[in-house]
């Protein structure tokens, strides 16, 4: 019976990563193409290693599966937070589709100011 | 939580992780635990009371829940014939007062339905948002106060 | 039973993997790179983690959690080379 379960919780965890492959491939601009990248492979990660932990029953095993699906919730948002706030200040690269940017004014503003900052370092 | 409770259940931890326990495996657990205490002290504080444990399970319930939809959501885009997207980045004021609670709310926005958190602004008061659909901006923000914020503020703050 | 979804999940994955790579090749940004460069390290994990299943060997877990911290780590480092050119100040 378990079997059977690890078998489908396997298989949703291994399409959903086929969908985030999908997803880098089919989307327009880096920012959207994050949002398949790090929802579906944590998704995924976490059905593959539930289906290890109804496989092999064990405390330990099941320890280390737990572990390392909370280090993958944990750690993904902060890997896409840093790429996708690296790819923005190096240029947007927005899709021609996108419809608002409100991170853009922000960040001219916070630039403008820290340059100002700078030069009354510079001045003292 | 108390200091003894987080020693105690790191060395559970590491006793379950080496599968087999006896006492000499707990005495090394703990002995690890207090190492990893020592060299994180700055980063700990003294939680009130065990009360939030019941809000911390409505905020789990909730990510959970939020989590399903935005896979489905991711889903339905990717497997669709043509990619139909609008998106774009909002800024988003957060209430969440704690560097601990905007953190937990950036994150959990990342893994929910069409957000992704791009930035948070140098006073950390203004997460911005990139969102796949952002017809209307405002349901967005709606759907974050709402679904993941209230929780997050329960549970943390 | 399990095994026949093992063997249909590593199918997926190496789709996937392949997918990810294109876009490491094609990716018009250094960003786009870093991202499927990111993917392709989980879809990694996820192999491991079904080759564990397949051979019954549990020590396959622990690869997994260390080298999801690897990777993470690695993903980092590359964000703050995107942001700063360069790593060490």
């Amino acid at each position: 019976m378990s079997e059977y379960l690890a078998a489908a919780v396997l298989l949703i965890g291994a399409f959903f990563m086929l969908v985030a492959g999908l997803g880098l491939i089919r989307l327009p601009d880096v920012y959207s193409r994050m949002h398949a990248a790090t929802k579906a492979t944590t998704f995924g990660m976490g059905g593959i290693l539930s289906a290890v932990i109804l496989f092999f029953q064990a405390a330990h095993v099941a320890t280390h599966a737990i572990l390392a699906i909370f280090f993958l919730f944990l750690t993904a948002p902060v890997a896409a937070h840093l790429i996708s706030r690296a790819a923005y200040r190096k240029g947007p690269g927005l899709a021609p589709v996108t419809r608002l940017d409100e991170y853009g004014p922000y960040l001219a503003r916070e630039r403008s100011t820290s340059q100002t900052k700078n030069d009354i370092n510079s001045h003292n | 939580m108390p200091l003894a409770t987080i020693v105690f259940s790191l060395a559970a931890i590491w006793i379950l992780m080496k599968g087999t326990g006896s006492a000499g495996d707990f005495f090394v657990g703990l002995l690890l635990a207090a190492l990893i205490i020592r060299f994180l002290r700055k980063c700990y504080h003294q939680e009130k009371s065990f009360l939030r444990v019941g809000r911390i399970g409505r905020f789990v319930v909730s990510f959970t829940r939020e989590l399903i939809v935005a896979n489905i959501q991711v889903l339905r885009v990717v497997l669709s014939p043509r990619i139909r997207i609008r998106p774009g980045i909002l800024a988003y004021r957060t209430r969440c007062r704690t560097p601990f609670g905007v953190t937990l709310l950036a994150n959990s926005i990342t893994l929910t339905p069409g957000t992704l958190s791009v930035d948070i602004s140098e006073d950390s008061k203004t997460i911005f948002v990139h969102a796949l659909d952002i017809t209307h901006p405002d349901e967005v923000r709606e759907g974050i106060r709402l679904g993941l914020e209230e929780p997050v503020i329960g549970a943390v703050e | 039973m399990i095994q026949a979804a093992v063997q249909i999940g590593l199918g997926m994955l190496g789709l996937s993997l392949a997918l990810c790579f294109i876009r490491l090749v094609k990716g018009p940004t250094t960003a786009d790179r870093v991202v499927a460069a990111d993917t392709l390290a989980t879809n990694i994990l996820g192999v491991i983690a079904l080759f564990a299943i397949q051979s019954g060997e549990e020590l396959f877990i622990i690869a997994v959690l260390a080298l999801a911290i690897l990777s993470f780590v690695g993903t980092v480092v590359y964000a703050k080379f995107l942001e700063r050119e360069n790593i060490i100040e």
